[in-house]
């Protein structure tokens, strides 16, 4: 097992890339912390499933831009679980339009939702990873991040945001053991593909992506897994696309 | 031509080339101590196609009066550049850790404002031109200050904004400046065109100001439809993700 002993906080659990995630990294034998904003009954049946299993983990409801809640929850957990290993700040949401008609509601809802969400939970982290002379950060981002698209300039900014401050907390925590790193999915089968790019635009995606098909959540997650183990001791600093070669 | 983040004296040099191209611009200061010095600092005959705006935080229809500016005295806006703030990321986020985020959601607001208005004034005829001035990131372990938030998140932005802009013939782009001499002694810059020459041997540290002018790439390219692009001043540069 992999992760053998770790805790692991994953924000953004019930969602379909957060669910598979947590998942991966239970199956590899760490403690699952799962962080959600609204779905009690998805984090219920998590929950459940994952005492059926006899995976070790607990969830928290809350916002990833309440920087008091997120505080008093890697206390809790701290204290619970005595470390905090690995956090994964999976939780981000997107508002598309065009940059002419896009309310301040939409920009701000969605950059601060991504970027000072990631933010927050990462800064409310570090004391402790700092504390034990390590811990892996993985940042979950976007191609959109990476190569653009329209609509997008609240989601692109986001996002491009939390690859640079992947950046910056990488140089200055290095040397303190830790690893910080960005995973760049493409389109990946969950609702945010599905219910919000129009068909067309799908078809037209999958024409350019070598692998032609959607990617699953759970090949998300195996990337995930290998940023929170021992397996990336010298990677820091990367933006992992997962993404099928889209667009290569 | 509209400039932002004119307290900084990167943006002011920008300003000045383009008036000095014959150009009308309008720079946007946050400091009315900065508009007045950089004012004053600037020739007679340039300062007739010059004008000046101070923009606050506390006023929050600031925009509203950026675009008032812009229609009173140029009639329309065929330029934005979105000015360098020139920012020293560690440093701040060592100072106030638990306050750089709301800082920089801040930054990303104001880019945000000045671009829905800049698109709005360019999309009617179909014309104008996006800039953001970057200065390299990687200079960071060079000695300089580095701002690896604002940076990636434009250039995220930008291309962004150029896939949708395109359609209205809107060029978005960046242009990442490379090492430079920031007023070094002769044993400073001996030390860093060392350190630098991890880009390219035999590094020429010019100033700043003397890499403005590539500017004119974008301002006025050869062909209409470049965008989407980061184009890199200096030898052996390169943005990495």
């Amino acid at each position: 097992m992999l992760l053998k002993n770790k805790v692991a906080i994953v924000t953004g659990v019930t969602g379909g890339l957060g669910k598979a995630i947590c998942y991966r990294l239970a199956e590899e034998g760490a403690c699952v912390v799962g962080i959600y904003a609204s779905n009690d009954q998805a984090a219920q049946s998590i929950e459940s499933d994952f005492k059926e299993k006899g995976y070790k983990g607990m969830v928290f409801k809350g916002s990833i831009t309440d920087r008091k809640f997120i505080s008093g929850m890697m206390k809790t957990v701290s204290e619970r679980c005595g470390k905090i290993d690995i956090l994964v700040n999976n939780a981000g949401i997107n508002d598309d339009q065009f940059i002419a008609q896009m309310t301040n509601e939409q920009w701000n809802h969605v950059y601060d939702t991504n970027f000072l969400g990631t933010y927050i939970c990462s800064t409310e982290v570090l004391p402790y990873m700092e504390g034990q002379n390590g811990g892996n950060i993985v940042n979950m981002v976007s191609v959109t991040g990476v190569l653009g698209r329209e609509a997008q300039s609240n989601y692109g900014a986001s996002k491009g945001s939390i690859m640079g401050m992947t950046r910056l907390l990488a140089r200055r925590y290095a040397q303190k053991g830790l690893k910080i790193n960005t995973i760049a999915p493409g389109m990946i089968n969950t609702t945010m593909v599905n219910d919000y790019v129009p068909k067309n635009k799908l078809e037209n995606f999958l024409r350019f992506t070598s692998e032609e098909r959607l990617g699953e959540p759970e090949e998300v997650a195996d990337a995930v897994l290998f940023l929170s183990s021992d397996l990336c001791g010298y990677v820091s600093d990367t933006v992992l696309k997962v993404d099928g070669g889209f667009l290569r | 031509m509209l400039i932002t983040s004119g307290d900084q004296e990167f943006n002011q040099l920008m300003a000045t080339y383009l008036l000095e191209q014959g150009h009308q611009v309008i720079v946007c200061f946050q400091n009315k101590e900065a508009s007045d010095s950089y004012f004053s600092s600037i020739r007679s005959d340039l300062q007739v196609t010059y004008y000046s705006i101070v923009i606050s935080d506390s006023n929050k229809d600031w925009i509203e009066c950026v675009q008032n500016e812009i229609e009173n005295t140029m009639q329309g806006l065929d330029v934005l550049i979105h000015g360098n703030e020139m920012m020293d990321e560690d440093l701040l986020f060592e100072q106030n850790m638990l306050e750089f985020g709301e800082y920089m959601s801040l930054q990303f607001k104001r880019i945000y404002l000045f671009s829905k208005m800049a698109a709005q004034f360019m999309m009617r005829p179909k014309s104008g031109k996006i800039i953001f001035p970057l200065i390299y990131d990687s200079l960071y372990y060079a000695g300089y200050s580095s701002s690896p938030v604002l940076n990636q998140g434009k250039i995220s932005m930008m291309k962004c904004l150029s896939r949708e802009l395109a359609a209205f013939k809107i060029n978005v782009n960046a242009m990442t400046f490379g090492y430079y001499d920031k007023d070094f002694d002769p044993s400073e810059k001996k030390e860093t065109k060392k350190t630098v020459e991890i880009f390219s041997l035999k590094p020429m540290l010019i100033e700043l100001k003397e890499m403005i002018p590539a500017l004119e790439m974008l301002i006025n390219p050869p062909v209409q439809n470049i965008g989407g692009e980061n184009f890199h001043i200096g030898a052996g540069i390169e943005t990495n993700l």
